[in-house]
Parts: C-alpha cells; sequence; structure tokens
C-alpha cells in the first residue's frame, strides 16, 4: 500500500501535499491509528532521533507508544469481524458454519 | 570469593549489603545480596555509572543508572541510594559482562545491561538461547563465536535466527536495539534486525514484526533500530537474511 511521510518520516494515510509518498506492505491489514504511528525512514535516507542518535533506511519504528497502537489494531480487527459476521447474519448464513 | 565489608565506628553507617563472586548463588543470602556469577576472582568492586580509571584485574564494576527498577539502600542509615544496572568482570584488559542477581523480597532477580549475544555468549538467563530457523535453501548455523544466516540455492532462501524466549520490555527502558554484523551477500531484502510477537519463522522481514531495519549493504557494520516507544509486551529479538548471507556477532541494547 501507498503511505505518505513527512519530514521527520512520520507516516500518513492522506497527503497534505508536502509529503512522499512510499510503498510498502508492513502495513497491509492495519488500522489507520496504527499507520500513523509509525515512522518509515526509506533505504539511503537517515534519522535523527532526539538525543543525537542516527538510524539508516530502511528502518520502520513506532513513535507513538505501541501499546495505543497495538490495543488500536486489536479494537479494529474485532470490529472488522463483528461488521463480517452482521454481514453473514443478513445473508442467512450461520457464521460459526 | 566475598567481599562485605562494614565499617565498624567513626560514626559510619554499617552496609546494607554484600557483593559475592562465585559459580553458585549464595545459599540463604540476605536482602541485597549482589551474586556475579564468574569462575575469575573476585579482587574489588565498585558502584559507577562511569568506566572505572585503571581497573585491576578482577575487579567487578556494577553499572549503575537511575531508572534501575531494584534500587536500594547502600547505608542502614541515612539511605544512599543506589540503581544497580548489570555487573562487569576485568578480565585480560576488558571487561566482561558477567551474569549478575540480586537477591530482594525473597527472589533473586537478574540485573542486566542490554546484551542478548556476544560473540558465542548467549545470555541464556536472558533469551533461553537462540535458535537458527532455515527455509529449504537456508544454511544458518550456530558456530563458537558467531552465528550465520544464509542460504544455498535458488528457491526457499530465508534464514533467521530468534531468542528461545520473549524479552520484556516493561523491565527495561532501554531505547535502541543494535546488532554487530558482516554482511557478505545481499540479496532481495537484505538482512534484518526485528522485534516480533510472531512465532519464529525462517523470515524476519515478513513476520509482523513491531519494529524492524534493513540493510542491502555488504560489509561490517551495526544494524540499529530505535525501540523507544515499546514499553510494554514481550517480544523476541530476531535477524534474518533474505537470498543473503551475514554473520552476526554481538545483539544488544542501550
Amino acid at each position: 500500500m501507498t503511505v505518505y511521510i513527512d519530514s521527520d518520516f512520520r507516516c500518513h494515510v492522506e497527503n497534505d501535499g508536502t509529503m512522499t509518498p512510499v510503498e510498502t506492505d508492513f502495513f497491509d491489514g492495519k488500522c489507520n491509528e496504527w499507520i500513523e504511528g509509525y515512522r518509515f525512514v526509506p533505504d539511503g535516507e537517515r534519522w535523527t532521533r532526539e538525543d543525537g542518535r542516527v538510524f539508516r533506511g530502511e528502518m520502520l519504528a513506532p513513535w507513538k507508544p505501541f501499546g495505543e497502537l497495538d490495543a488500536a489494531q486489536r479494537a479494529y480487527e474485532r470490529a472488522q469481524l463483528a461488521d463480517m459476521r452482521a454481514a453473514l447474519e443478513l445473508l442467512g448464513v450461520n457464521a460459526d458454519e | 570469593m566475598d567481599a562485605f565489608i562494614t565499617r565498624r565506628g567513626g560514626g559510619g553507617a554499617p552496609l546494607n549489603f554484600k557483593i559475592t563472586g562465585g559459580t553458585t548463588a549464595p545459599e540463604n543470602p540476605k536482602e541485597n545480596t549482589i551474586w556475579v556469577n564468574t569462575d575469575t576472582e573476585m579482587t574489588g568492586w565498585t558502584f559507577s555509572a562511569t568506566e572505572p580509571e585503571s581497573p585491576i584485574e578482577g575487579m567487578v564494576w556494577i553499572k549503575t543508572n537511575n531508572i534501575s527498577q531494584n534500587s536500594f539502600d547502600a547505608l542502614t542509615k541515612n539511605g544512599l541510594t543506589v540503581y544497580p544496572e548489570c555487573a562487569v568482570q576485568y578480565i585480560s584488559g576488558s571487561w566482561d559482562a558477567k551474569e549478575g542477581r540480586i537477591y530482594q523480597a525473597g527472589n533473586w532477580i537478574e540485573l542486566w545491561g542490554g546484551y542478548l549475544y556476544r560473540n558465542g555468549n548467549m545470555y541464556e538467563y536472558i533469551t533461553g538461547g537462540w535458535t537458527v530457523y532455515n527455509s529449504s535453501a537456508g544454511t544458518g548455523a550456530i558456530f563458537d563465536d558467531n552465528i550465520r544466516i544464509s542460504y544455498s540455492g535458488s528457491s526457499g532462501r530465508d534464514s533467521s535466527v530468534y531468542t528461545n524466549q520473549k524479552i520484556d520490555f516493561s523491565k527495561h527502558a532501554f531505547n535502541t536495539l543494535y546488532a554487530r554484523v558482516n554482511i557478505t551477500y545481499v540479496g532481495l531484502s537484505g538482512v534484518t534486525l526485528g522485534v516480533t510477537q510472531a512465532a519464529p519463522s525462517a523470515s524476519v522481514y515478513y513476520n509482523n514484526c513491531a519494529v524492524k531495519t534493513s540493510s542491502k549493504i555488504t560489509g561490517s557494520q551495526v544494524l540499529s533500530v530505535d525501540v523507544s516507544s515499546i514499553r510494554t509486551g514481550e517480544y523476541y529479538i530476531a535477524l534474518g537474511a533474505d537470498a543473503s548471507d551475514a554473520y552476526i556477532y554481538e545483539v544488544w541494547m542501550e
């Protein structure tokens, strides 16, 4: 999928016109909150953390607390599962069959 | 190899800890006993956040920080709080990481400075050891002083190595994961250093990592990845080669 990275390599699901598009399958199946909690440093680029450490791309690492991203993704997957079950019920299919 | 020091008289406060060396943990330890697992005679010890100048052979340095969860008052009165991080011993001109444990509230608790693998030392008390996983053409193997991840063939070219047990990131506050490697051949996605909750597999690059970094550059280098936002949960540490070859010498966190 395509995500957009800003000048600090933070990921976005929409481009505000200033961002760089990047292709990656790392975020396949992930909710927007998860995606936008990550930083993607492409191969050949370098990112400097606040403490001065330099990281070379390619690197994918959360900048938001990973526990929050994980919780958001689990909620997203539960909601998707509930939607699928509702759709199956509408079709008269027993989801447990 | 005990070094138990108590000041008597002169108004000084007795010490509230003990440091002991040996290959077996002491029986019936007192609170705040620090045991350093070593077969090298302990000639002295020091607590310090910075490297001691002019160490003598056998000296044990208990590294300190300000975040250790195993802090204690070093004196029985007028507390001097110490935050032990890990134990190293000066042997043949360099500091050797040693398994260190502190006895608190009835339990031995590990002191860990962040090393996961170093030239054959697998730090089993943290990692449970390391295991290589190969796809059909993978030729990864564990040697005395390094780990190879590699392949030989035209398909099934993944090779990886994982810690046998997950590391609990809630117990430590490391910000960066490192691996010192020599990448001798690069193909496809190169060599990846990752942190993952997914079950081990021959591929790291495609194995749903929480954090990862990949290199497609040959030669000796240090891979590094930002783990400063991971403060909860347990994760495997892994390195994988995707149609690539590499030797791994050290893996650690700071």
